[in-house]
């Protein structure tokens, strides 16, 4: 094989590796897994809270952030649990018998955001650390 | 007499309280759906289970809140580029409509759903649009069940999107909403 023919089939299988990686990345990116992700703050819920009301701008740096909370139970729904009435956490499991109302709790999930409708912080896809 | 006369009054107070605190109907984990597919591409939606949406049964007034980054896509870096490109949400993190159900009257809901015309104003990125649409109402158990769909389009929220994938997301995106209220 002459080095002419070499090189064409070397750049032939990089562009077709090449292709396959563009193929995988665009449509097979895999999600963040949060429950895996090290959480980057803590906070108790009323700091949470604070944070958000405290921003003028609706910027905001906690957003998207992997963050973890401690609170009190105020309302427990399927996979949905309210802390000290003012951040809902929507869990990745179904909660567990053992949680009941005023039950001191820490979560780690991604902050979604304010609702202020509901005027609560909003966090999904997370998991219980410690009850 | 007079215990007999407070015990009453203490009565008719909680008795209204009871009743203005069942004005308002909530549902803090409400659903909207939203799809922008060209045939023969892949699918462009995406789904948001945390919607809070409230109703006043009295007055029919209406109001719902979706926060962006709430919308999940099968496809991640699709979700990325919806929040980083196109609603860019750490700038715009949330959608807001404010309505009223026309003609709402509580007293006739039941189990079999019935049409109820909505209007109202959706703000999404400090733009506004005005959306008329029917809806289906119906009361099952001690919830209000709302269901229903509109469409609007990008350039209502001047979401530009690139010539190159433009044949690629439809030019109307349809929304699904389904919401299941309880008393608060």
């Amino acid at each position: 094989m002459s080095n002419k023919r070499k090189l064409i089939l070397a750049s032939l299988i990089l562009c077709i590796g090449l292709i396959f990686w563009g193929y995988l990345y665009t449509f097979h990116s895999e999600h963040r897994n949060i429950s895996e992700e090290k959480a980057v703050a803590e906070f108790n819920a009323f700091e949470l809270l604070n944070k958000f009301k405290q921003s003028n701008t609706n910027l905001h740096s906690s957003a998207n952030q992997v963050i973890m909370v401690v609170g009190s139970v105020t309302t427990i729904e399927q996979n949905i649990i309210v802390l000290n009435d003012i951040v809902q956490i929507n869990l990745l499991e179904d909660i567990d018998t053992s949680i009941l109302h005023g039950t001191s709790i820490t979560i780690k999930g991604r902050c979604v955001g304010y609702d202020e409708l509901l005027e609560v912080v909003k966090i999904d896809q997370a998991i219980i650390i410690t009850k | 007499m007079n215990l007999k006369l407070s015990v009453l009054g203490l009565l008719t107070i909680m008795a209204m309280a009871t009743l203005k605190a069942q004005t308002k109907y909530i549902d803090k984990s409400g659903v909207i759906k939203f799809e922008a597919s060209e045939a023969l591409f892949e699918p462009v939606k995406a789904v948001n289970n945390s919607v809070t949406a409230i109703l006043n049964v009295e007055s029919g007034e209406f109001a719902s809140l979706a926060l962006m980054q709430g919308f999940h896509f099968q496809n991640s870096l699709m979700e990325e580029h919806f929040n980083e490109n196109y609603i860019e949400s750490e700038t715009y993190p949330k959608a807001i409509f404010k309505g009223s159900l026309l003609n709402y009257n509580h007293s006739q809901l039941s189990e079999t759903p019935i049409e109820v015309e909505i209007d109202g104003k959706l703000n999404l990125r400090k733009k506004e649009k005005n959306v008329r649409t029917i809806l289906l109402v119906q009361k099952v158990d001690d919830s209000i069940i709302i269901k229903g769909s509109f469409s609007v389009s990008p350039s209502d929220f001047d979401i530009d999107i690139p010539k190159i994938v433009a044949n690629k997301i439809a030019k109307e995106v349809v929304i699904n909403l389904n919401f299941k209220l309880v008393a608060k």
